[in-house]
């Protein structure tokens, strides 16, 4: 048995430390199967969208006050295939590239920096000199396709409340995965029981609600405003509370099981 | 000549931000936002003890189907900024206990008799380790946006984008009760699964001994 590969230990772990603490000093080891250090925005784009391809070798560290960090930048070039920006070369530990989607069903990205390892300066100093950071910056490559149409099943965690059990809302699909240029066009009730589903979030601050019966879906209902397009929220609750949920402010508790609703969004 | 080191060891920074972060400051959790909770916590959290239920999905399928999750019902204790004691199915055959004190993960498995030990940046992700170092400075590495949720709704909800170097977590939400109480969180990881953490209780700043952070 290896520890190290037990990746839902990881994720546990995540989840949990994560969840009420914040930040602070971090660490990083090359390693560690992070994302990498380099972003490619929306991966699933509409046609025309803006789109960024950056790296960020820095995270949350800065170049210290009176520190000269330019002799340590990295050359970072980047390029695409096909086509869909001039290639660049960019001297820094951060960088990135502002582009209009192609027309290209899809294309990758590839970030090659001149050197396998960056070192970053630190504000702190010993006898033997000054601190560094050294961070791994191996050839990344990214890849985005056009979409038309997305279909996504948004999961509606449950939650207790103290006293009220209630399943978490959900955005619907956007940056930094999707394009910010889709819109909803149908909203399906997926789960076997009736639930009651909120739709805000749109620019006018209008909010539309819904009883939905299992697999009914809101196109095939009438009376739904086409404000509802412009939503970015979900949210859902069981019409009937679920008969397992325990919800106590002081006692033992079994949060109500998730709900689940399809979304299907369109380019505009 | 320059001495090169991994950030690991940087965490003694993160001790002196500990000892200063402000303690029960004042403040009006039902006028506040998701996002003023999540500032609220980091900077007046020193210690705290959960019980959880932690789910795990796996990436959506390529109709965007998502499976169902595998739960782990969870207790945590945490003092910053570095120690907790992590125990999965608490009271099962099969529990899982791990404990991690200055860099050190320790864990039994209750299941297979299997324990070991092992540098806590090889199994753990560098923002929950991050999340553990320092109070106060959440808005410097995170990002945090209230979501737009309907008018009386009984949650708030903040989304978070962390920006911890190597981190696999893509976006965060954390969810908040009508009285300002942390009740869920959720993390999408970059290789789209998810984890959705269901709180069902927590205490802040708890008192701790040395002989909780040992397996």
């Amino acid at each position: 048995m290896h520890f190290s590969q037990n990746r839902w230990f990881r994720y546990v772990v995540v989840g949990i430390c994560s969840s009420v603490v914040a930040t602070g000093c971090i660490i990083h080891r090359g390693e560690l199967s992070g994302p990498g250090y380099v972003r490619l925005e929306p991966s699933s784009y509409c046609p025309g969208d803006a789109m960024t391809a950056s790296y960020d070798l820095l995270g949350t560290d800065v170049c210290p006050a009176g520190v000269d960090c330019a002799p340590f930048f990295p050359i970072v070039a980047i390029d695409s295939a096909p086509i869909a920006f001039p290639a660049q070369s960019i001297t820094n530990y951060v960088g990135g590239v502002n582009f209009t989607a192609p027309d290209a069903d899809q294309f990758t990205v590839t970030f090659n920096p001149d050197r396998d390892n960056v070192l970053i300066p630190t504000a702190e100093t010993t006898p033997d000199g000054r601190v560094f950071l050294q961070r791994s910056s191996p050839d990344q490559i990214r890849s985005a396709r056009r979409v038309s149409t997305v279909n996504q099943e948004l999961v509606h965690g449950g939650m207790c409340a103290g006293s009220a059990p209630v399943n978490s809302a959900q955005p619907l699909p956007g940056l930094p995965q999707f394009s910010p240029n889709l819109r909803l066009t149908d909203l399906c009730n997926v789960n076997s029981v009736a639930v009651i589903v909120t739709l805000s979030g749109g620019p006018d601050g209008s909010s539309f609600m819904q009883t939905l019966s299992p697999g009914q879906c809101l196109a095939s209902m009438p009376g739904v405003p086409s404000s509802t397009e412009n939503a970015r929220v979900v949210e859902v609750r069981p019409a009937v509370v679920d008969p397992g949920t325990r919800c106590t402010a002081t006692g033992p508790s079994m949060p109500p099981p998730p709900l689940r609703t399809l979304a299907r969004m369109q380019c505009r | 000549m320059n001495r090169i080191r991994s950030l690991y060891s940087i965490p003694l920074c993160s001790i002196a931000l500990a000892l200063t972060m402000t303690l029960g400051a004042t403040f009006s959790a039902q006028a506040a936002s998701a996002s003023d909770l999540l500032r609220y916590y980091d900077k007046t959290t020193y210690s705290g003890a959960l019980d959880v239920y932690v789910d795990l999905y796996a990436a959506p399928d390529k109709n965007g189907k998502v499976g169902a999750p595998q739960r782990y019902p969870a207790k945590l204790l945490f003092e910053r900024p570095d120690r907790f004691r992590l125990v999965l199915r608490p009271g099962a055959k099969n529990e899982f206990r791990a404990v991690s004190e200055a860099g050190i993960v320790r864990w039994l498995d209750l299941a297979t008799g299997f324990s070991g030990k092992e540098e806590a940046d090889k199994v753990t992700d560098p923002l929950a380790l991050a999340l553990l170092g320092a109070a106060g400075e959440l808005m410097r590495f995170s990002a945090a946006k209230d979501l737009p949720v309907s008018k009386g709704t009984k949650l708030s909800g903040a989304r978070f984008d962390p920006k911890s170097y190597g981190s696999g977590v893509e976006s965060g939400l954390a969810w908040f009760g009508s009285d300002g109480q942390p009740v869920g969180f959720e993390f999408n990881m970059t290789d789209r699964s998810r984890v959705f953490v269901a709180v069902m209780t927590f205490a802040q700043n708890v008192q701790t001994s040395p002989d909780d952070f040992k397996l």
